[in-house]
């Protein structure tokens, strides 16, 4: 090894030369090319994880829109609101599959509005006959565990 | 405290989160008098005192509902008529001062709240038989304020301004309960 060879290119001699990522025609600081060395990896983040990370957007998405549009008199209103626009925008991105089960359990813990959404989504609606708020969340949910969506 | 369907009412300190969204409604006597419910809104609350209709001029749900004939369009005009169809008629002047022989209610509305300009209908709040003011806060509680004006603004959760006061004759059960009220001199009689 060392300055020059068959090949033309020039390496800095005590640089192994498989620490380099494509040949370097000139490297000014020997103490640098640790750093070029170590890359971080790029992170491998499962389909588990990002799921998790699309459940904590939603939740704080959603008591963010409730905070905001609770007094509000109007269910359009709450629905015409910026926050529930960018939820919608955010799941609709996502399979149905993945995003049902999330708004289910938001439905479980906080009851709240989100009959139409569901609808949309699911393309079905469990609570056509429901007589009340309650009786319409309690057969959202029957319906996600009779589809395994919630247990 | 005895409410208007002879019912006990307790009132309750307002929740930390209102006091907060309605800055002016504490010192305005305001008190919590239900828990949050997601059956009924202002609009049903105020129009048919029910717990159980959500008013809603495009209705989603079995459970919301508005009343045949008049415009699903959300425009103010058309919660106006909700009240009109029901025997009230509207002022000419913003009075909210308590008459005995009227019952009364205040619309409220906010301008260009859809992105588009035009007064748009934000709550609707009625007068007790005692001259207090209820309202219900979309599905939140409802409360008991001694004037409309104390939800007015355009701070945190406030409705706008009043736009209409609306009034109607008592029936003569309600004058009744309205000479109870006042032989009774409650506390929160003003």
């Amino acid at each position: 090894m060392g300055f020059g060879g068959s090949s033309g290119i020039t390496y800095w001699p005590e640089a192994p030369r498989d620490f380099c990522e494509k040949p370097l025609v000139r490297r000014p600081y020997y103490a640098n090319y640790r750093t070029i060395a170590y890359t971080e990896p790029i992170a491998n983040v499962s389909r588990k994880e990002e799921l998790s990370l699309l459940e904590k957007k939603f939740k704080e998405l959603a008591k963010q829109w409730q905070d905001a549009t609770g007094t509000f008199a109007l269910n359009m209103r709450r629905y015409a609101h910026p926050t529930y626009q960018s939820l919608m925008h955010t799941l609709g991105k996502e399979s149905v599959k993945d995003v049902v089960p999330i708004i289910l359990r938001e439905l479980q813990q906080r009851p709240d509005v989100w009959f139409e959404a569901l609808k949309v989504l699911t393309k079905t609606n469990p609570a056509q006959n429901s007589k009340n708020f309650d009786e319409t969340v309690r057969d959202w949910l029957d319906w996600g565990k009779r589809e395994h969506y919630i247990s | 405290m005895i409410g208007e369907n002879g019912n006990i009412i307790s009132l309750k300190m307002l929740p930390s989160h209102l006091e907060r969204g309605f800055p002016k409604l504490r010192a305005d006597g305001g008190k919590k008098t239900s828990e949050a419910t997601n059956e009924c809104n202002c609009v049903g609350w105020s129009a048919s005192r029910t717990r159980s209709k959500w008013f809603e001029p495009q209705p989603t749900q079995p459970w919301e509902y508005w009343p045949k004939g008049i415009p699903e369009d959300y425009s103010l005009d058309s919660f106006i008529r909700v009240f009109e169809i029901r025997g009230y008629k509207r002022c000419a002047t913003l009075d909210s001062s308590f008459e005995f022989l009227f019952k009364k209610v205040a619309i409220y509305a906010e301008f260009g709240i859809y992105g588009q300009p035009g007064w748009e209908f934000t709550h609707v709040a009625d007068q007790l038989h005692s001259g207090a003011w209820t309202s219900k806060l979309g599905k939140d509680i409802d409360i008991q304020h001694n004037t409309p004006q104390s939800l007015e603004g355009n701070y945190g959760m406030e409705y706008g301004k009043i736009i209409q006061i609306l009034k109607r004759r008592c029936w003569p059960w309600e004058l009744i309960a309205r000479i109870c009220v006042r032989l009774s001199k409650a506390p929160h009689v003003k």
